[in-house]
């Protein structure tokens, strides 16, 4: 006994202290982790919405606050449809409008999608500074720090180069002869993974080249398709500031590319259209400006009327004072609003929606 | 062999015996808790937090923590007893040197040492609140202790799951454990594409339960775990290493002491598996630079080697991405105590800001209603982030942020911020 070994004692000394605590009083029930708050996950990029929900509702009830987690948008799927007990209650991610989020997790799960807001980015210059039509894949080609030596072409034998495109009109003689300077956000920020689901990864895809690559290697392909520039041609905000005032500003020959509630908090700035078509509320309100996409919320039903605050939660998020054109989600983090027709149907659903209903809205007569 | 009847009867008469006696007490010993904590604290000499660490640790947590009682007892006017705390003055009790430094915490003799530290500070008069202890060898007994008077125990630096598995009333832990830094390694190496991994890790209880938290999240991810060994203490890397160096993997998760590690990070080089190094423990990411790049192998005019890999290890604060918080407060660290600040001074100045918070909402100095309101409501905004506590008193709602450490060509850490 005298030479039981270190390991030995250690495991003796935290029986003790175990027995100690039981006699002490923690409670049995303590011990086991019954959970008494909701669980969010979400690509990095979305949970800043739910961050900000979740604090307005733990300041007005005193309220313990949702575990908010992050993976990306694949992650962040499989880890809310796991078939587990203890697997998050809600996800917020970014859909295109051409899939159906009440379907990601299978036919067997019962999911309620509202959609909240949208993500916008715009490409924008100062008054007086270079105004000009930009294809998403020009733009691409601006942003990307190698691209395939020959982008006409079908077969991925070609390889990369280092971009050589120093001035717009070297990428097409359509754009102005001048030095390609883009700032953007942070680098490894939320916001480029947003630049990259809708600019630079369809764009890239686009290109022949890239798509033979991807049906032999796809993860090579992903990742020439979103390595970015440096300076002088890209130049990244600085982290600190950017969250203190997400703001770019630039100046003479300068485009930046940032959020479009960020743009419009920033005195005379000009957005570029992007193919075509300007970053108005009409075009976005008709899915027809391409840096864009919806923000949804997704719900497992089955959870709804069970963990505490998920109900009001999904209320909250949903509601004209958070996700409304004057709401907090606005006016702080910079969420471009839903049309308000499709913000009362979002709400609708969450007041409505029942374990076996997924969100159909219930006529008076059915209703308890 | 037959077993010795006689013996056994009389291990049952004193089991019997022991568990009646417990009993009793026990149910003494929580009436007694019950009326502690029942009574307001006598705070009329000042509110009393105490820091309790050892010589390494424990200054860095005081600092964190004197910067916010400085800050609080600044608001506070005598003359009308408003600001401050309830409008009083808080004070420090510092015992961060007093504890043996958490290497030496084994045995008995530490034991009593630790014990004698945690009742000389339950001696304090207007005592509100400890903050501290490193290891949950000296941190467990200690709470114990704690609980006894009822005073809330913050620990802002133990990720061991162990002390929290009694979830002691009076018990809160600001870091998160094994498991949860283990989970959300595990989606970021996903995030980044790597689909496919060799655990290796020591013998400890501690690596073992990171290493199935990864297992387990691996599972829902799709991550698949090519290979796992656990190495006994003094092991030659050559032995397990030589025989990776066939499989396909894209990234090795190393759990054990920050010597291990690197060892093995070198040993993965030297080897001839260029991949990245994950190690899902919290270490002090400057330091593990510095000592990386002094174990790192040399090529010509004593460059790195270029090849050598990247490590990628789970922080609290991202550098490179701070906070608006997190700014002033680094700022205002400097300022006061004239050097950058770490993370554990981060964790020392929340876990005061949190215990400040929750007697503002109980309204009085009223330990019960304090740990109550920390339980039950609280979501306290700290310079780190949100503190929520589980039933059990582990926060759960620390979203980490990751540092990519290289150290061929211009060493560098670069940051995977959280994102909310």
């Amino acid at each position: 006994m005298a030479l039981m070994p270190i390991l030995g004692v250690r495991r003796l000394l935290l029986a003790f202290a175990a027995c100690l605590a039981a006699l002490l009083g923690a409670s049995p029930a303590r011990a086991q982790d019954d959970r008494d708050y909701m669980r969010v996950i979400g690509a990095s990029e979305m949970l800043v919405y739910a961050a900000q929900v979740a604090t307005k509702l733990s300041e007005q009830a005193q309220r313990k606050f949702p575990q908010i987690e992050q993976s990306s948008g694949e992650g962040a799927r499989r880890t809310f449809c796991a078939k587990l007990r203890d697997s998050p209650d809600m996800m917020i991610a970014p859909f295109g409008i051409d899939k159906s989020p009440e379907k990601i997790c299978g036919p067997n799960e019962s999911l309620l999608a509202l959609p909240f807001g949208r993500q916008v980015f715009v490409l924008y210059a100062a008054q007086g500074g270079p105004h000009f039509n930009v294809t998403r894949g020009q733009l691409f080609r601006a942003l990307a720090r190698e691209l395939p030596r020959d982008i006409e072409s079908d077969s991925a034998e070609g390889g990369f180069r280092p971009n050589p495109y120093q001035r717009w009109s070297d990428i097409s003689p359509d754009l102005p002869d001048i030095p390609i300077r883009v700032l953007g956000p942070p680098e490894r920020t939320p916001q480029w993974l947003t630049v990259e689901s809708l600019l630079m990864r369809p764009a890239c895809f686009e290109m022949p080249a890239i798509k033979a690559l991807a049906k032999v290697d796809e993860a090579t392909a992903e990742s020439h398709c979103l390595s970015r520039r440096g300076r002088p041609a890209v130049t990244f905000a600085d982290g600190a500031k950017y969250n203190a005032k997400p703001e770019i500003v630039p100046r003479g020959m300068e485009l930046a590319l940032n959020e479009r509630r960020a743009m419009l908090l920033t005195k005379d700035m000009v957005p570029l259209p992007i193919d075509g078509v300007e970053p108005d509320v009409a075009n976005l309100d008709a899915n027809r400006y391409i840096l864009a996409r919806p923000l949804i919320a997704v719900t497992k039903v089955s959870r709804l009327d069970h963990i505490p605050n998920l109900r009001n939660f999904i209320r909250e998020l949903v509601s004209p004072r958070a996700s409304g054109p004057r709401g907090y989600l606005a006016l702080t983090v910079g969420m471009d609003t839903l049309p308000e027709i499709a913000l009362s149907k979002s709400a609708l659903r969450a007041e409505f929606a029942q374990a076996g209903g997924a969100g159909k809205l219930i006529k008076s007569g059915e209703q308890k | 062999m037959r077993p010795d009847r006689s013996g056994l009867t009389r291990r049952a008469l004193l089991a019997g015996a022991s568990g009646t006696l417990a009993l009793g007490s026990r149910q003494a010993m929580a009436e007694g808790i019950e009326e502690q904590g029942a009574k307001d604290v006598d705070t009329s000499d000042g509110a009393v937090i105490a820091v309790v660490g050892d010589p390494q640790l424990g200054p860095m947590v005081r600092d964190g923590m004197q910067l916010k009682i400085e800050q609080i007892n600044a608001t506070l006017n005598k003359a009308d007893r408003s600001g401050g705390l309830l409008g009083t003055e808080l004070r420090l009790y510092d015992a961060s040197t007093d504890l043996p430094p958490a290497s030496d915490v084994v045995g008995r003799d530490v034991r009593s040492a630790v014990l004698s530290v945690a009742r000389r500070v339950m001696g304090q008069r207007g005592l509100i609140g400890v903050i501290g202890h490193t290891a949950v060898d000296d941190a467990l007994p200690a709470s114990i202790t704690y609980l006894n008077r009822g005073i809330p125990f913050i620990a802002p630096s133990i990720t061991s799951s162990d002390l929290t598995l009694h979830g002691l009333d009076n018990l809160f832990a600001i870091m998160p454990d094994n498991a949860e830094i283990s989970t959300q390694t595990a989606r970021l190496t996903f995030d980044i594409g790597r689909r496919r991994a060799i655990i290796l890790r020591d013998r400890s209880d501690g690596a073992l339960e990171i290493s199935r938290a990864y297992r387990n999240e691996a599972a829902v991810l799709g991550l698949e775990i090519i290979d796992e060994r656990s190495l006994p203490k003094g092991s030659s890397p050559r032995d397990y290493l030589a025989g990776m160096q066939g499989k396909r993997v894209d990234h090795l998760l190393i759990i054990g002491s920050m010597e291990m590690q690197i060892g093995l990070v070198r040993f993965a080089h030297i080897f001839g598996l260029p991949v990245l190094c994950v190690l899902p423990t919290m270490v002090n990411v400057e330091m593990f630079r510095d000592q990386l790049l002094a174990a790192a192998p040399r090529i010509a005019n004593g460059r790195v080697d270029p090849s050598f890999p990247r490590v990628l290890i789970p922080v609290l604060r991202a550098r490179s991405n701070l906070s608006t918080k997190q700014v002033e407060w680094g700022d205002q660290f400097k300022t006061r105590f004239g050097t950058d600040a770490l993370d554990l001074s981060m964790q020392g100045t929340d876990a005061v800001g949190l215990l400040a918070a929750s007697f503002e909402r109980a309204g009085r100095f009223n330990v019960n209603e304090a740990k109550r309101v920390m339980h039950g409501e609280l979501a306290y905004n700290g310079v780190g982030g949100r503190i929520s506590f589980r039933a059990n008193g582990r926060i759960y709602t620390k979203l980490l942020n990751f540092a990519s450490v290289r150290v061929a060509d211009t060493p560098s850490i670069l940051y995977y911020p959280a994102g909310a």
